[in-house]
């Protein structure tokens, strides 16, 4: 098995273009993980001098845990976005698990099928939401608006409006598990993200996300399961979500109603940061870098003690930012393409 | 039977046919049927519906989204969407709050306000025409914004103690029903009209199916877009001021949620996200009904937890069935 080129810019056949030359270029053609890296690492760098704290273990540690749910979130959108669609639902779903988890525990339910059971949800509402879009024909767009706003509602009708607490003892010390020497979240997080990134560049099931990204018509017609494929990849949007959800709800002790609310757009700005979703094209990798961007400038505004409300701020510039960076992308290779054929 | 009979059968059955095909193609009439039903149905098992005072209410809750939902169709019908219109609406209103119960004049107050929603709307248009965003993205990052701006501006407190003249604007009754009911039918029926009757309106429709092709034609189609969505700003911003004035106070969390509730029934309503399709009518019968169903399920004691799983399965049938009863053809 030969491993597939990790970032098709070019179909295969096709001759190598010249590139342009335009100062932006690493930006704008297939280097942005690497640019977006190099922002990471400025950031970094630029916290360390500004406070000695953020280079502190605790600190990585806790900027490890915060961006956990993100990362998972991420890393599922990332496969919805390839499939040209997108899953608001992420965030309520989030919750949901970690309430069904807990309401599971509650019932006396042992912890490993209670966790089972909040994975199921997370991969349910994924399959209604491939479901309806590929069955039904529905766009994607307001299928998950839909099934944000009912998840959203059975997160409140479950809780009753309260957070669920007093879990028991064989669930909450689970935080203190060490796999590494690292948390249990941050070694999940992390699992993933490589496990993911791994799969998409070597499992044909998972490479063919890319195909039905450039063209769902094209895919159809060289004999992929376009709608098989498309289902999976919310139904892992489902999983990846419950898995930060119950995650979440282990480390804080309680089945939250308000769990991950904004966590859809959060998951949205990572994969665009790091260029995945326009046109096809894009690595896990790319949105765990972009994720990591999004971890780092959280913590700093908490280190350096900015007002917490300029958070949405940041993050709805970082939004237009990203798709502003992901348009021009686009624009530039399908110019280079066209000057190419000609 | 002879040929004449059988001809005038013919002719009736044509009659009843071209009927039927009127109403499976306008949208609005099916809405009102439902409505009427539905109407129907609910006050016989309920005698509270159908009283003045809960369809004071109820014509309340519509005056609101209803402002909202004009913008929003205007959009819609040219291809775009406003995720911000909730935090807009929040923001304008927040804006006013402040300025009024600070001492400052009302009406340039609510003028400012109003240029608040314009420059939002404005914004958006910039950002979806001059770069080329896509317009969820756009108006999602542009929420996010707003809602950080309105934290910031207010400092997270609600704002009260807002002049009684102000207030007036919301609870006013003429005829005893609140003036802003009056005002949003005051602007629906312009709005529906504009976009009926006048050239510039109508360009939308041709923008919403290809903006290439419109282009071509030489409308000038990122102008009459950008006018959609400043339009748009400025009718969440009304509202949301409407809303202030109405309740008497400003709350932080005003407008959450909103542009869910507008754009569901604007789908309802039979305007579609593909553009190229919609009316001011059929829109703002999307918002009698969810109002109504909302209404009702209070009435019954439904759990509020329950009406978002009830209108999240409500708009998601509503587009399936659409997409169900569109042939192929007509789709692509």
């Amino acid at each position: 098995m030969t491993p597939h080129p990790p970032e098709p810019d070019r179909m295969p056949g096709q001759r190598r273009v010249k590139r342009p030359s335009v100062r932006l270029s690493p930006l704008l053609y297939g280097g942005q993980t690497g640019v977006l890296f190099g922002i990471d690492l400025l950031v970094m760098i630029a916290l360390t001098s500004i406070t000695p704290v953020f280079l502190a273990p605790a600190n990585l540690l806790a900027v490890g845990v915060a961006m956990a749910g993100n990362v998972l979130a991420s890393i599922g959108s990332s496969l919805v976005l390839l499939t040209g669609g997108f899953d608001l639902s992420i965030g309520s779903t989030y919750g949901l698990s970690g309430i069904v988890v807990s309401r599971a525990l509650l019932l006396g339910i042992p912890v490993v099928p209670s966790i089972l059971l909040g994975l199921l949800c997370g991969l349910s509402v994924g399959a209604v939401n491939g479901l309806i879009i590929t069955k039904l024909r529905v766009n994607p767009f307001i299928t998950t608006l839909g099934t944000m706003t009912i998840v959203r509602g059975f997160d409140y009708i479950l809780t009753r409006g309260y957070s669920i607490t007093g879990l028991p003892n064989s669930f909450t010390r689970l935080i203190y598990l060490k796999i590494l020497g690292l948390p249990p979240s941050v070694f999940v997080m992390i699992l993933a993200a490589i496990v993911a990134d791994l799969l998409m560049q070597w499992w044909r099931p998972a490479r063919q996300l890319y195909y039905i990204g450039g063209s769902a018509a094209y895919a159809r017609l060289i004999g992929i399961k376009v709608d098989r494929i498309t289902v999976a990849a919310y139904m892992i949007s489902g999983l990846t979500a419950a898995i930060g959800g119950f995650l979440f709800t282990m480390r804080t002790g309680a089945g939250s109603q308000s769990a991950g609310i904004g966590l859809e757009m959060l998951a949205l700005i990572a994969p665009f940061l790091g260029g995945v979703g326009f046109g096809g094209q894009g690595t896990i990798r790319a949105a765990f870098v972009g994720a990591t961007l999004l971890g780092l400038i959280f913590n700093g505004i908490q280190l350096l003690d900015i007002p917490l409300v300029f958070q949405d701020v940041i993050t709805g510039t970082f939004l237009i930012g990203a798709a502003l960076i992901g348009v021009t992308r686009v624009r530039r290779i399908a110019q280079m393409h066209a000057r190419g054929r000609r | 039977m002879s040929q004449e009979q059988r001809r005038s059968n013919r002719y009736v059955g044509g009659k009843v046919r071209k009927g039927v095909a009127l109403f499976t193609g306008r949208r609005d009439l099916q809405l009102l049927f439902l409505i009427v039903i539905s109407i129907f149905v609910v006050t016989c098992f309920t005698p509270f519906f159908f009283t003045f005072v809960n369809l004071q209410t109820l014509g309340l809750a519509v005056a609101f989204n209803g402002i909202v939902v004009i913008g929003m169709t205007f959009l819609m019908i040219a291809g775009g969407i406003d995720i911000s219109v909730g935090t807009n609406y929040g923001l304008s209103a927040i804006v006013v709050g402040l300025l009024i119960s600070s001492g400052f004049p009302i009406v340039p107050g609510i003028f400012i306000g109003l240029a608040v929603g314009a420059a939002v709307g404005l914004s958006n248009a910039f950002l979806v025409n001059s770069f080329g965003l896509s317009p969820f993205l756009a108006t999602l990052g542009m929420m996010s914004v707003c809602r950080g701006l309105l934290w910031l501006v207010c400092s997270g407190h609600s704002i009260i103690g807002l002049p009684p003249q102000f207030v007036a604007l919301g609870q006013q009754k003429l005829l005893s029903i609140q003036l802003p009911v009056y005002i949003m039918l005051a602007l629906v029926l312009v709005s529906g009209q504009l976009l009926r009757r006048t050239a510039y309106f109508r360009q939308l429709y041709y923008i919403g199916v290809s903006r290439q092709t419109a282009e071509s034609c030489g409308i000038p189609a990122a102008r009459v877009a950008g006018a959609a969505y400043v339009l748009t700003g400025v009718l969440a911003a009304l509202a949301g001021i409407l809303d202030g004035a109405r309740v008497g106070a400003i709350y932080v969390m005003t407008g959450t949620g909103m542009e869910f509730q507008v754009i569901t029934a604007a789908v309802i309503g039979g305007t579609t996200l593909s553009g190229g399709r919609g009316t001011i009518l059929g829109s703002v019968l999307g918002v009698v009904l969810m109002a109504i169903l909302s209404n009702v399920l209070n009435l019954f004691g439904v759990s509020n937890y329950w009406q978002s799983v009830f209108v999240g399965a409500i708009l998601i049938a509503v587009v399936a069935f659409d997409s169900l009863v569109t042939p192929k053809e007509a789709r692509q």
